[in-house]
């Protein structure tokens, strides 16, 4: 890993127009650096501006101030230097396993013979080797968000979003995808964002934790998760893990009402 | 006294054919209570006769010429009406002020049988070929339009915004993602639409006309030709089979993604 800056959030305040004219600030004055190579989760509570700010690197949320930089440029609008998997997985239903992880080949206009090679090659990578032919409707919920995952990699983004990727799967699919995440994360060496409300998927797989906090949405603490990799999952267990986790988990219960009014 | 029990084998022979079983039952009956003279010849023919007439007719090319001139504005028509209203109803479709503008109008268009249109269409085009086409084209266009309008707006907004993560274009969004996403609603427009242009052909063809299946049938009505009537009838009868196993074909190959 170097100290190359992949991403530059700069000021960024991002608000919402309510129905009575007024408006709602969902990120307020954040700015955040992520590194050439690295996995940053972000983690918060709901409603905490977390996917708001996703939805502003991937340039589909307008920003009211300040301005986010990729590789030194300004993100204007969506576009395929960055892949984006959402939690559902939004598969093309008319489209076989294949066809749809070269979607984005075929909008770039990759030649027929190249985009099929490349699909093979991140069908393997994905584990989904014989499923070329398949449908997304006979797929698995976890084998479908692989196929996103796969869809997302194929256009070789300088950037991975991911929102929530496997909140829509059951807790052990989940626990298994995180491996696997980590695996194909390994053999791409992409950057991530990943968003998540889930405090131990974000320790596991992350280089940094960045717990944002709510109304207005901002950052209150960044953590460096310094646990050796690759992880297996019983590091789960060890208890530099949970420390890390009690920590980042102060920090959203600090911010959290419901939780302070429990306590 | 013991009760009978009715049982129906649900899986035997009789079963898997009741359908043919009864076509072919209703046309012995036919026959016999025709041969037996308990049917008047000037109202009804009878199946055999059908068959040899229509045999006749095929041969000498009458038929057949009636038959290609039906298809001719069918085609016509059909083909046009198919490609103008999937494409404006695509548009309609997307561009949601566009489509409620011209709303009225569509939906109490498809609710009017387009036939009455007739003597306005012969007043400004003749009794010539485009009255025909013109008639089967209004006569399919309207429930092809509103279904992919409806396929339009009920498309997943998820795939939309996959498209547009992915930086396509407007018209890649369209070709990817519009198109078939509304399939199944365009098919199931094309299928009614060609049942309708099929009564407006026939129709049509009786009212003004000089050749055509429905010419045929009226004007052999008019001679008190009965067994002419009956092969027109048969010849429309087999049309309209043809079309809906045409469109089944086309349902079954589109179904092959969706999951049962």
């Amino acid at each position: 890993m170097n100290d190359l800056t992949k991403l530059h959030a700069r000021n960024v305040t991002i608000t919402y127009p309510l129905k009575d004219g007024k408006e709602v600030t969902a990120v307020s004055d954040l700015s955040l650096k992520v590194r050439e190579g690295e996995f940053v989760c972000i983690v918060g509570p709901s409603g905490c501006g977390k996917s708001t700010l996703l939805g502003a690197i991937a340039g589909f949320q307008p920003i009211k101030h300040g301005e986010i930089l990729l590789n030194g440029r300004a993100i204007k609008g969506p576009g395929r230097d960055r892949g984006v998997v959402f939690q559902q997985a939004s598969l093309f239903p008319w489209r076989t396993t294949l066809d749809n992880i070269i979607y984005g080949l075929e909008l770039a206009g990759v030649d027929k013979k190249k985009r099929r090679e490349r699909g093979e090659e991140l069908l393997h990578l994905v584990g989904l080797d014989g499923f070329s032919s398949h449908y997304p409707y006979q797929l698995s919920g976890g084998m479908q968000q692989r196929v996103n995952l796969a869809r997302a990699l194929a256009i070789e983004p300088s950037l991975m979003l991911l929102d929530e990727p496997f909140g829509a799967l059951d807790a052990q699919t989940r626990e298994y995808m995180q491996v696997e995440l980590l695996r194909i994360w390994a053999a791409t060496s992409q950057t991530v964002i990943l968003v998540t409300h889930d405090i131990g998927e974000a320790v596991y797989l992350a280089d940094r934790v960045v717990v944002m906090s709510a109304r207005p949405g901002r950052i209150c603490e960044t953590t460096e998760i310094r646990l050796p990799r690759p992880r297996p999952l019983e590091i789960k267990r060890s208890s530099e893990f949970q420390a890390y986790e009690a920590h980042i988990w102060m920090f959203i219960a600090h911010d959290s009402e419901e939780l302070r009014e429990a306590n | 006294m013991a009760r009978t029990r009715l049982s129906f084998d649900h899986t035997g022979w009789a079963a898997r054919n009741i359908g043919s079983i009864a076509v072919v039952s209703f046309l012995a009956i036919w026959e016999i209570l025709y041969r037996i003279g308990l049917i008047n010849p000037i109202f009804l023919s009878s199946p055999l006769k059908i068959v040899q007439v229509c045999i006749t007719l095929f041969q000498n090319g009458v038929l057949t010429e009636h038959l290609l001139f039906t298809l001719g504005h069918f085609t016509v028509g059909f083909g046009l009406a198919a490609v103008s209203a999937v494409v404006l109803g695509l548009v309609f479709g997307w561009y949601r002020p566009l489509g409620a503008a011209f709303d009225p109008f569509l939906t109490a268009m498809l609710g009017t049988p387009r036939i009455v249109l007739l003597p306005l269409i012969t007043l400004w085009v003749g009794v010539g070929f485009a009255s025909k086409v013109l008639i089967v084209f209004l006569a399919s266009f309207f429930p092809i339009i509103l279904n992919t309008i409806i396929g339009v707006h009920s498309l997943d907004r998820n795939l939309l915004r996959v498209a547009g993560a992915f930086g396509a274009t407007p018209l890649q969004t369209f070709r990817t993602v519009a198109l078939p996403g509304a399939l199944p609603y365009i098919v199931s427009g094309l299928r009614i639409g060609m049942g309708q242009a099929l009564v407006g052909v026939v129709a049509a063809e009786m009212f003004v006309s000089t050749g055509g299946v429905g010419y045929f049938v009226a004007q052999s009505s008019a001679n008190f030709n009965i067994d002419r009537v009956f092969v027109g009838i048969v010849v429309i009868v087999l049309m309209g089979l043809m079309i809906t196993g045409a469109i089944k074909w086309g349902e079954n190959r589109l179904a092959k993604w969706r999951s049962e």
